[in-house]
């Protein structure tokens, strides 16, 4: 009962300040704003996925219809039937690595280029500036707002002289902590939910995403860590509220610990494994490589030319060499990556910025895994294109003469046995027990500043 | 007067706590930032020795005359001014393929590092625009504020001392208090980058970082008489901090990311894989339309082999027609590119944080003009490289339209023997000084414009600042 009442005066001292109305405001506006661009962007991707989608659809339609059977396999042999990737849907929330990848690849040419055109018909200011999603709000803005909410709220009650009245009623510290926890923490993270079903409700009306159930749940779950963010911020500000005595310290000493512990300490973090554990480029192991192939093409030619029973066998031995010799160095370099990438996540988590940013990027599929997704869905994509294309030729079905090729059967081209690009998305069970060590990482920074705040203030000197 | 005053504050802030804050901030992220930058930069540097050594012997070992089709593969050299300045780039090292046809292939960058990309870089920009941008608000929001709370400002100004010169001593006071820990932790971290043997300052470099260190100085007064003006239109100094910090966060933190996104919807660009598909259709309407000529020319006279000097003129003309539409396609994209950048760029200029980003970067040549300039000079290379194997295969085309496209292993043999230690080395040197200097000004004048007027505004307001 006291609680209440002490939470009900903490939530009516914060909504009646000057500061609650304009962090409301601002918190309202950021939130929605990246939201609403974000939004946009993501239609836009969309838009460019079906329009690639219906371009591929147009082409084979237009190959299906060609009536004359010989001209048709000229043209599916000719034709390149690119693959488009879709956009990942929670991109909205947290674009991660999102930008970094091609939006389509060839079916013919086994490697993704980017042309000069790529390199400079873009808007380069996207890449100056962080990117304004929903995930950068919470983890650099959100955080600030949150000790910016709470830095005074023991030491400012000590200087204005209520705390010592407080306390000479009959209840205990402990409450008086707990109840102002709660009423801080509610009117920071009421308005903050409001604000985010304002933007859901935005997006799934505008049509900007669209939502699976699946999504849904991945949406509820990314609020929710997010609201877990803040609860650690609130949480530390509370303890450097409870271990100073005057308003300005504890402000500074605020900002001192957010530019260290959210600015400085996850940013530097990948830089710095690089260093410790570094990775040999890639295109030295490419050298190596080719270096084992030529060596293996002059073996194999000085054994032809010997011509001797028996070789045969000796060639197929030095290819198989050569071949295990490449793929221990790929190995050695997917070891060595991974070293490194492991590394700087765990450098990284040195900071719950880093955990919010992981576990977000996570749910939102957009996060590191998204490279070895797309690297996998490229090279399943370039497999399946190949060996529909080898059918073709082996399947006996066409005989190539001197006018061109001769195709027996008419009816032989079906455009939906060619292979497709896709990529599997994980599952949303299986997201969040990936994230769940971050998560687990932020309930455990948040307890521990809570019980910090909580050791301080039982010893705190109110007078 | 003046000089007390300055005095009073200087000494003000030099014992208080911010100051302890503001010299442990600078000193350790700029001294940690300076150190694993530079270090990355050494590594990069090897990395780039041997990537063209590697590049060079690749080249010099082919022998066959098809290889000259293989095209080269360039490295871009290393920007010395990235140790402080990242960039565009995410690495520091590129290595770009000049395909045949006047083609380049930049590298992808999801074949790397996936954690890379998520986060900032903390170089100088980082630093300076965001970090110590925030400790000039800390120590200019209580300026005047502050001092009406204690009641201090009241005795000050009992006394016959314009408030004019109140105001300038504790500008100037809280501003050396400023930029003392700033100014020690870069010539510091100058000296820390001087310790790498790798580290070479030329005339270039050590004028642009000169010119960057202004510029920083520059942007921190702006913040800072934001600070006094704001401090001076507020009555409690908890009321400032909150506005300060709201606009910070709106001018630091949103506005310089949102504008462009915003820009974007207003003037929306097509998208690469579009206008690659546009050209495409254009290029195989072309590819149809001369089929179509080919044989309606065929049935017209009768034979096959209708290839006459007639018709290769008109051939030519299409195909010239052709490329000059799809130029064309290029050229719009080009320019609605150019027109989306120019205003995203003008309306994020709204933010002080902005001007000194992107002149930043226009200093340390890793900025937009520098990344056109790059390009362009690559693709300079490119056509010399076509000339160059043009040159090296013209023999081998002679001999091979000599004998129809006939190749025997005998002859193929003469032309397996090339050389190509004399191909040209690709060469590029970053933007002169001078010219970096002449790129930045504006920004430079919009950021003393916006000194200007927020010290006006700080004047105007203490003017008539209520001190009782």
């Amino acid at each position: 009962m006291l609680l209440l009442r002490i939470i009900r005066k903490e939530v009516l001292h914060n909504v009646l300040s000057f500061r609650f109305a304009v962090t409301y405001a601002l918190l309202f506006i950021l939130v929605v704003v990246s939201m609403f661009l974000m939004g946009s962007q993501h239609r836009t991707k969309v838009d460019e996925y079906i329009r690639a989608e219906g371009q591929l659809n147009t082409k084979l339609d237009e190959i299906t219809n060609t009536p004359d059977a010989n001209e048709q396999f000229q043209k599916v042999i000719q034709a390149d039937l690119p693959g488009a990737r879709a956009p990942r849907p929670l991109s909205v929330l947290a674009r991660g690595l999102e930008g970094s990848l091609p939006t389509q690849v060839s079916s013919r040419n086994r490697f993704v280029t980017r042309s000069s055109d790529d390199r400079l018909g873009r808007n380069v200011l996207f890449d100056v500036f962080q990117t304004p999603d929903f995930a950068y709000v919470v983890n650099i803005v959100l955080s600030l707002l949150a000790l910016l909410f709470v830095f005074d709220s023991i030491c400012g009650e000590k200087e204005r002289g209520t705390l010592k009245v407080l306390l000479s009623n009959s209840v205990p510290r402990d409450t008086v902590l707990l109840g102002k926890w709660v009423g801080g923490y509610l009117s920071i993270s009421a308005p903050f939910a409001v604000a985010v079903v304002g933007g859901f409700v935005y997006l799934s009306l505008s049509g900007a995403m669209q939502l699976q159930p699946d999504d849904v749940i991945r949406f509820a779950a990314i609020s929710l860590i997010s609201l877990l963010y803040i609860a650690v911020f609130f949480s530390l500000g509370l303890f450097i509220s409870t271990a100073t005595h005057r308003g300005s310290t504890a402000l500074l000493l605020s900002l001192l610990v957010w530019i260290v512990w959210i600015l400085v300490v996850p940013n530097l973090a990948p830089i710095t494994a690089r260093l410790v554990a570094p990775v040999p480029s890639r295109q030295v192991i490419d050298a190596e490589q080719q270096a084992i192939d030529r060596e293996a093409q002059l073996l194999q030619e000085s054994i032809r030319k010997r011509k001797v029973y028996g070789d045969q066998e000796e060639s197929e031995r030095i290819q198989q060499d050569a071949e295990r010799k490449r793929r221990k160095l790929d190995q050695f370099y997917n070891d060595r990556m991974t070293r490194q990438v492991s590394f700087s996540q765990g450098l990284a988590r040195l900071s719950p910025s880093a955990s919010y940013l992981f576990a977000v990027t996570r749910l939102a599929g957009t996060g590191p895994i998204l490279f070895d997704r797309f690297r996998d869905a490229h090279d399943r994509f370039q497999e399946a294109q190949n060996d529909w294309r080898d059918d073709l030729f082996r399947s006996g079905n066409v005989e190539f003469t001197r006018t061109g090729p001769q195709v027996k059967d008419k009816d032989w081209f079906d455009p939906d046995s060619i292979p497709r690009f896709q990529m599997y998305s994980e599952a949303t069970r299986a997201a969040i027990d990936a994230a769940m060590f971050d998560i687990l990482l932020l309930v455990v920074f948040a307890v521990l500043f809570f019980m910090l705040s909580f050791a301080f203030f039982l010893r705190y000197d109110v007078t | 007067m003046l000089l007390h005053i300055v005095r009073k504050e200087l000494l003000d802030q030099l014992r208080s706590l911010r100051f302890a804050i503001a010299c442990a901030v600078c000193l350790l992220v700029m001294l940690l930032s300076s150190a694993v930058l530079t270090r990355d930069y050494r590594e990069a540097l090897s990395t780039y020795n041997m990537n063209r050594v590697m590049h060079r012997n690749e080249l010099e070992q082919r022998t066959q005359i098809r290889s000259v089709n293989e095209g080269m593969t360039v490295d871009r050299p290393l920007n010395l001014m990235n140790t402080m300045v990242r960039g565009l780039s995410q690495e520091l090292t590129e290595s770009v393929k000049i395909q045949p046809g006047n083609r380049l292939d930049f590298p992808e960058t999801w074949e790397g590092n996936p954690v890379l990309p998520l986060f900032p870089a903390v170089d100088f920009v980082f630093i300076v625009g965001v970090i110590v941008s925030l400790l000039a608000l800390a120590f200019g929001y209580d300026a005047v504020s502050g001092e009406a709370e204690s009641g201090v400002i009241k005795l000050l100004l009992s006394y016959s001392v314009p408030r004019d010169t109140v105001l300038l001593g504790k500008w100037i006071g809280g501003y050396l208090a400023l930029v003392a820990p700033f100014t020690v932790s870069f010539l510091l971290s100058m000296l820390l980058l001087l310790l790498f043997p790798e580290v070479e300052p030329d005339m270039d470099g050590t004028l642009s970082l000169l010119a960057l260190f202004v510029l920083a100085l520059l942007y921190l007064a702006a913040i800072f008489s934001l600070g006094i003006f704001v401090s001076s239109r507020t009555r409690l100094a908890s009321t400032s901090i909150t506005v300060l910090l709201l606009l910070w966060v709106a001018f630091v933190l949103a506005l310089p990311n949102m504008a462009p996104y915003a820009v974007s919807q207003v003037l929306p660009i097509p998208s690469q894989e579009s206008m690659r598909r546009e050209k495409q259709a254009i290029q195989q309407e072309w590819s149809e339309r001369s089929q179509k000529i080919f044989r309606e020319e065929q049935e017209k006279q009768g034979r096959d082999d209708v290839f006459d000097e007639a018709l290769r003129q008109r051939f030519d003309d299409m195909r010239q027609e052709m490329e000059a539409e799809m130029q064309k396609v290029s050229d719009s994209q080009t320019a609605r590119v150019r027109h989306q950048m120019r205003w995203s760029a003008i309306i994020a200029r709204v933010s002080p944080m902005t001007s000194f980003t992107l002149a930043s970067l226009d200093l340390a040549a890793s900025g937009i003009t520098q990344e056109q300039r790059y390009v362009e000079a690559l693709q300079a290379f490119s056509e010399k490289w076509g000339v160059y194997a043009e040159e090296k295969q013209a023999d081998f085309r002679r001999v091979m339209e000599e004998n129809r496209g006939r190749m025997t292993p005998e002859l193929m043999e003469q032309f397996n023997d090339i050389d190509l230690s004399d191909a040209p080395q690709f060469e590029f040197s970053y933007m002169p000084a001078s010219e970096r200097l002449t790129s930045v000004y504006p920004d430079i004048l919009l950021l003393v414009l916006w000194n200007v007027i927020f010290f006006m505004g700080a004047w105007l307001s203490f003017l008539r600042y209520d001190v009782q």
